[in-house]
Parts: C-alpha cells; sequence; structure tokens
C-alpha cells in the first residue's frame, strides 16, 4: 500500500515538474527574512541556488503545477486542452509534504507553484490558495514561495494568496495584445493586467503600513531614484499624474511608444486602500514581500526586441515589477502556425535580451536608447551595452579617475560592482590600469573606452567604431563558440544586423 | 651588508597567526624584512640560509590583543577581514595578515578600499574566495536524515577552505527547528545543532569522522523523488553541460545525491 502511494507521489511529481520545466522565472530573490523559532525556513535577498539541470539552469525552487489540466487552448502551451496527454493533479498536502521534506535537505529555497486551470479560473486558485495556507500555518514554513495568479480568478483569492507567498506572477505570455489574441484566445490582455495591477496595489499600500517588511523596492526603482527619473507607475498610484509627465509622454513621437501605452493601459485608475483581509490573515510576512514579476514568451508572434524592450520598460514602470523574464519559444505542439527560431539562435537572442533587461533595471538606460524603430532590434554578436558604446564614441574616452558613476557604468566591461570599487578606491589615490583588473573591470573590453590619468592602455588603440568593433568581434570567437557561432566571422557582421534577415 | 629576512613561523590557526603577527610587530626589526609563514602541525621545510627562523608558539592573550588593537586602531570590517583570511587556504595568508595590519595602520579604515596596494588586493581576493565557497556551500550542502529519535540531518563536506564557521549560522537560522550536523571532511571537524542548545563547532577524532563518513549513504526516498525532479525540470531541447558545470563544478558533486548513479 505504501509502495502505491510513493509511486503515485513519484509519478506525479514527475508529470509536474515535467510540465512545468518551460517556466523560466525559477528565482528565489527579493526578500529577506530571518528564521523564527520553530519554523522552517528563512529567505535571501538575493536568492539562493541550490542545483544545475543539465540545460544549465539553476534550480532554487521545487517548480511544479498544481494540475496540468486545463481547460484552456493556449496554442504554444505544452497542456492546452487538446493534446493528449498523461495528466495528474497534487493534493494540497502531496506539496506540502514534498516542499517541507525537500526543504529540510536543502534541495530547494522553496516552491514555485503554478498550475494549469482545472474548473474554472476561481476553483484553481482556491486550491493554491488552501496549499499556500497549510504550508504556512500547519507546516509553518518560512521559505520563498512564488505563486501564479491565474488570470480571472477573483480578487479575494488573489488577495489570500499575496499574503502567503513572497512573490507572485502574472504571465504576460505575449509581448503584444495581437498575439495574444492568435496564440492564447482564452486570455485578454485585461484578465492577465488586472491582477498585476491589484497586487501592484496591495504591495505599495503593504509598503506604506509595514515599512521594509511589507517589501523591498525594485532594481529599476533604486535606479530611476538615483537618476532623479519619474515613475508613472507610482503616479497614477497616488491618484494623480501631473501635467508635465503627460506633457512629457505626448511628446514622445514613438509610433510603439504610443502603441505601448494603449496595450499596457488598464481602464480606470488603480485603488489604493484595495487589502481587505488585515484583519483575517498573518500580516507579519507583508503583502507579497518580494514583488511581483511576469514572463513572455519570446519568437513565437513576430515582434521585434525594439517592441519587447518598450513593452518590458513600461511594466517596470507602470507595474512596478521587479523582474521581467523572456522565454525563448520552444514549438512543443510542433503548431505549423508559429514559426519558431530554434536552438542556438534563439538562445543568443533570449541572452540579449537579458542583457537588455539588466541595462534598464541597473545601469540606468532606457529602451530607446538601446534601440529604436530603424533599429529594432539587437547586433546578436555585440552585447547590448558595447553596442551602444560603439554607437557613441563621441562619449568615450572615459576618464576613471574623474568620471562620475553613472558614466562609469556606461563603459562595457565595467560592472555595478567595479564602478563601485573603482569610486571607492580613486579616493585613496590615483588608478592605473593593472589596479582596474582587481576591481573586477572586464580590461580586453574596456581598455577601448577608458583612459587612466589622460593615457590608453596602448598607444596603438584607436578611438574608432569599426577597428574596436573588429577587435571586439575577433576576440569574442570564445564566447561566440558557447553558442554555437563559432563558424561565423565578424565581416558576415553586417548581414546579420537585422533579426529578421538572419531569420530568413 | 644586506639585512637578513626574519621569518616568523607559527601554527595555521587564527591564534597561532595573529601571535607571529604581535611578536613581530613588537620586535621593531622592519616590516620589509619580516615575513610570516603559517605552517600546519609538524611541518618544518622550507628553511632559506639567507633567512632567520623564528618559531611563534600560539598565544591567546596576544591574539585578543591583535584583535582588539585592529579593531580599535582601524575599524571592525578590517578585524573580520583578517579573521576571513586565517581560514582561507593561502599559504601567503600570515604574511599578508600582517602586512595589511601595517598598512591598516598608516592609512585607517579607508585601507579597505585602497585596492591598488598589493597587500589589499590580496586580503580581498581571500576574502572573496572564503565567501565564494561559502556561498557555494549554501547552495550545494545536502541533508540526509538518519532515522533517530528525533531525526538527525547529517551532511558531509570537503571544502577547500575552512569555511565551515561561515555556513554554521546560516543553517542553524533556516533549520532552526532541526538537529543537524555539517561534517567538514576535508579539516575533521564538525557543525552540531540542536533546537535548543544552537550551534558549536569542534574539532573530531579519527574515529568519529570516520563513523559520520559511512553514515553517508543517501538511500532515502525523498532522494529519489528529489532525483525525479531533477531530471523531469531540464528542458532536454536546451541540453547545456558546460553551462552547468560552470555553475555546479565537478568537486561538489560527490555529496550531492542527484549526481549519484
Ligand atoms: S492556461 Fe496555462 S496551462 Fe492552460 S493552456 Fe494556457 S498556458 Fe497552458
Amino acid at each position: 500500500m505504501i509502495f502505491e502511494e510513493h509511486a503515485s507521489l513519484q509519478r506525479k511529481l514527475q508529470i509536474l515538474s515535467d510540465a512545468a520545466k518551460y517556466d523560466v522565472a525559477c528565482t528565489s530573490s527579493g526578500v529577506s527574512r530571518p528564521g523564527r523559532k520553530g519554523e522552517l525556513g528563512n529567505t535571501e535577498a538575493s536568492g539562493i541556488c541550490h542545483s544545475f539541470s543539465g540545460d544549465g539552469r539553476c534550480i532554487s525552487l521545487l517548480k511544479i503545477l498544481f494540475t496540468n489540466e486545463c481547460i484552456y487552448n493556449c496554442k504554444y502551451c505544452i497542456n492546452r486542452v487538446t493534446n493528449d496527454l498523461p495528466r495528474a493533479t497534487f493534493t494540497p498536502e502531496e506539496i506540502c509534504e514534498l516542499t517541507m521534506e525537500f526543504y529540510r535537505r536543502n534541495y530547494i529555497e522553496g516552491l514555485f507553484l503554478s498550475s494549469g486551470i482545472i474548473q474554472s479560473p476561481d476553483y484553481t486558485m482556491e486550491l493554491i490558495g488552501k496549499t499556500l495556507h497549510d504550508l504556512r500555518t500547519i507546516h509553518r514554513f518560512n521559505g520563498y514561495i512564488h505563486c501564479k495568479a491565474i488570470p480571472g480568478a477573483s480578487p479575494e483569492l488573489v488577495e489570500m494568496v499575496g499574503w502567503y507567498a513572497d512573490r507572485m506572477s502574472v504571465n504576460l505570455e505575449l509581448p503584444t495584445t495581437q498575439g495574444l489574441k492568435n496564440l492564447a484566445p482564452n486570455k485578454s490582455r485585461k484578465s492577465i493586467l488586472t491582477p498585476m495591477r491589484q497586487i501592484q496595489s496591495g504591495m505599495e499600500e503593504s509598503r506604506k503600513l509595514l515599512g521594509m517588511k511589507g517589501g523591498n523596492r525594485s532594481a529599476y526603482w533604486h535606479t530611476s531614484k538615483r537618476l532623479g527619473r519619474i515613475l508613472p507607475g507610482t503616479e497614477a498610484l497616488s491618484g494623480s499624474t501631473p501635467a508635465s509627465l503627460e506633457q512629457r509622454e505626448q511628446k514622445k513621437d514613438m509610433v510603439s511608444e504610443k502603441k505601448e501605452e494603449e496595450e499596457l493601459q488598464l481602464p480606470g485608475k488603480a485603488q489604493a486602500g484595495g487589502l481587505t483581509q488585515w484583519n483575517r490573515r498573518d500580516t507579519s510576512r507583508g503583502f507579497v514581500p518580494a514583488g511581483q514579476s511576469t514572463q513572455m514568451i519570446i519568437g513565437a508572434s513576430g515582434e521585434t526586441d525594439y517592441e519587447i524592450m518598450a513593452v518590458s520598460e513600461a511594466l517596470y514602470q507602470r507595474f512596478d515589477l521587479k523582474r521581467v523574464f523572456y522565454s525563448g519559444f520552444i514549438n512543443v505542439n510542433q503548431d505549423a502556425s508559429l514559426q519558431a527560431l530554434e536552438g542556438k539562435p534563439a538562445k543568443l537572442r533570449e541572452h540579449r535580451l537579458y542583457q537588455a533587461d539588466w541595462l534598464l533595471r541597473y545601469y540606468g538606460f532606457a529602451a530607446e536608447e538601446l534601440l529604436s524603430k530603424k533599429r529594432p532590434n539587437f547586433n546578436v554578436f555585440l552585447d547590448p551595452k558595447c553596442d551602444w558604446a560603439l554607437g557613441h564614441m563621441e562619449q568615450f574616452p572615459v576618464e576613471i579617475n574623474r568620471a562620475d558613476y553613472n558614466m562609469l557604468l556606461r563603459v562595457p566591461g565595467i560592472g555595478v560592482k567595479s564602478a563601485q570599487r573603482i569610486c571607492a578606491a580613486r579616493q585613496t589615490g590615483p588608478l592605473d590600469f593593472p589596479h582596474l583588473k582587481k576591481m573586477g573591470v572586464v580590461l580586453k573590453r574596456a581598455i577601448y573606452f577608458i583612459t587612466c590619468n589622460g593615457r590608453l592602455m596602448y598607444d596603438f588603440l584607436k578611438m574608432d567604431e569599426d577597428y574596436i568593433t573588429r577587435s571586439i568581434l575577433g576576440e569574442d570567437q570564445a564566447v561566440l563558440k558557447n553558442f554555437g557561432q563559432q563558424d561565423i566571422q565578424y565581416r558576415q557582421l553586417s548581414l546579420f544586423d537585422d533579426w529578421k534577415r538572419a531569420e530568413g | 651588508m644586506k639585512k637578513k629576512i626574519r621569518v616568523y613561523q607559527c601554527q595555521d590557526t587564527l591564534e597561532g597567526i595573529l601571535t607571529a603577527v604581535y611578536d613581530a610587530g613588537k620586535s621593531r626589526y622592519g616590516h620589509d624584512h619580516i615575513r610570516l609563514q603559517a605552517q600546519p602541525e609538524g611541518y618544518h621545510e622550507n628553511f632559506n640560509l639567507f633567512s632567520e627562523y623564528i618559531q611563534v608558539e600560539p598565544d591567546r592573550e596576544k591574539m585578543e590583543k591583535v584583535l582588539r588593537t585592529v579593531e580599535e586602531k582601524i575599524s571592525r570590517q578590517v578585524c573580520q577581514q583578517i579573521i576571513c583570511c586565517a581560514f582561507c587556504a593561502q599559504e601567503d595568508k600570515a604574511d599578508v595578515i600582517y602586512h595589511y595590519i601595517v598598512c591598516g595602520f598608516a592609512m585607517g579604515a579607508k585601507v579597505v578600499k585602497a585596492l591598488q596596494i598589493p597587500w589589499v588586493q590580496r586580503v580581498f581576493e581571500m576574502n572573496r574566495m572564503i565567501t565564494n565557497e561559502a556561498h557555494y556551500y549554501r547552495e550545494f550542502i545536502r541533508f540526509q536524515e538518519l532515522p533517530q529519535d528525533p531525526p538527525v540531518l547529517l551532511s558531509v563536506i570537503e571544502p577547500k577552505n575552512r569555511i565551515l564557521s561561515f555556513v554554521a549560522q546560516h543553517f542553524a537560522d533556516r533549520l532552526n527547528p532541526e538537529w543537524f550536523i555539517i561534517y567538514d571532511k576535508a579539516y575533521q571537524e564538525a557543525v552540531f545543532h540542536s533546537p535548543a542548545e544552537g550551534w558549536y563547532i569542534r574539532r573530531l577524532e579519527p574515529e568519529e569522522g570516520r563513523q559520520l563518513a559511512a553514515m553517508e549513504d543517501y538511500q532515502e526516498e525523498y532522494v529519489d523523488l528529489w532525483k525525479t525532479f531533477f531530471e523531469a525540470v531540464s528542458i532536454p531541447e536546451r541540453e547545456n553541460r558546460d553551462l552547468q558545470r560552470n555553475h555546479l563544478p565537478l568537486h561538489f558533486r560527490s555529496h550531492m545525491p542527484e549526481f549519484g548513479n
């Protein structure tokens, strides 16, 4: 009997983790919560990976679906109703057991619970809510929980889950409304953005009342603050958008910016004061203290990188997201109507989007600095920062001993940590090239863009876009090799500038 | 005539190294002519005819004096960095600690930022080694449950640096309702934790070490479940063993059940 039961738990786990594997948002970051007497677990702000699977991705959370049954029929999804495959559904008890036992053994940092839609969005959300409730209150689990909000579920249920989860996410699924219509006919932009806005308002309220415990700000928010930018998302929350901001936005003459506004606009204002369960829930963790994230599928519906980055930027600004994840489309259903860019190129494109996303969140770049309507796709052979720098040679070279922090951050080869170290070290004395390496600067990348005490590292370096591009690509063969591009020479660069052409 | 280099040889412990720092500092022999060498017990090679050797006996009081002075005259952070270096498996660590303290007395608390100075760089590197390795172990330590009453969680590790004291608090905090042991096979010491009493680290007798090592077998049902999950969650179309190895170097895997046969 016991064996029977365990065999079935193992089988369910196999089916429901297999079904969850395409979800890319497996991080455990965003909240630092110390252990509590008698409770299992704590959380670390930076998150912790516990293993790495055969595809090289980090395993941090027990990433499973509650069920892989689904009444919907999203074209890109393996679990869609029309597919004939083994189906399984956990009980809340089983998920609690797996989470607790895995956590004790330090296999995982917590639970990532997503689900297909069984019976109705509310019914599904309720089962998820029960699982989280039991985990927190009966099993006294204090580790990390990431949970999906199901589009279309009622606000009460979304709120309940938000009191138990650390992070929530609603999948945007596809970057554009049109893409969503075509590929996920049962979902709408509105049913996705509504819970997103609800969670955002709830977090805002929780932060106001609970302070630090209510949740951390996102990297994007901190970067914007450092640069003195106003975020429309936060303005909208307080109920008034300053006229100047409106005007500024109207002035932007970019077509896709307009489009993005239509796309990500929700009818009606976000309501602060929307949390209704303060008395009924344990509020000591705050409401969704690790913030919310989302993911979109890249490459299934023909968007440009520019459209994608504009959407991400808008999400960071208007919905206060912690992270946007990009999931390179894998055509699991072999659906002929979906052209997928398979294999290495898809991975490389996804990689560039993550790098660009990083530039938005930590380096203070705006999407429109990196791409434009005229040049809507990243150069896959150069990282986006390098690409940007090469297009802005007039701003270089930068003097290491004088440049301000924000400018240092824009130098290829200098990251957040090395920029901080440079700023600290130069207070104690002038810096020269050999010192920089020890501070984590990637010199082979940076030398074209910096001087130390007025000198370039080598006299023969030229401040010339073509020369630098060639040198960097020459060195980068090793990097490209990782992505299976070793046979492509830099001379072909112009041919591949535009992804559309590279795809064809 | 050129002044002879004077080498203070000491035990490879925080106490040993800081006692040597104390003696060397008091000697007024001149920093440029002083070297410190931390040596494992019973290790007496590496003599050089042109140097003068002094054997230092560890002295708790001298260690405490050094720590107190560094904290007062330089900073608490420098004090912590020094302790960190002492746990690092690097041959030059005693020498680095000594000269770092000398720099610290000259520059004050801002010495930590002066990465232009080689001694400061080395301290920075060693701290990073310890932090990185400790971080790896926070990720990759695996426990198995020993069937006892109450159940005890056991983990076996073989770190390069002596990082046990840098991970103990982390696990004590998150696993506070559990009894657990983390056994460091490389340095023959272990953390013991109980819910009521907290944790301590102690050196193990060889026999104790053998016993703990023999208990590591990963025969539990949850190991099978974990392996099932581990395999299922990987995307076959995206297999990338190199990337996996970059993130999770092979030498950790001998104590991780998901990589067992
Ligand atoms: S609702 Fe979710 S699980 Fe169901 S078909 Fe769509 S993407 Fe798949």
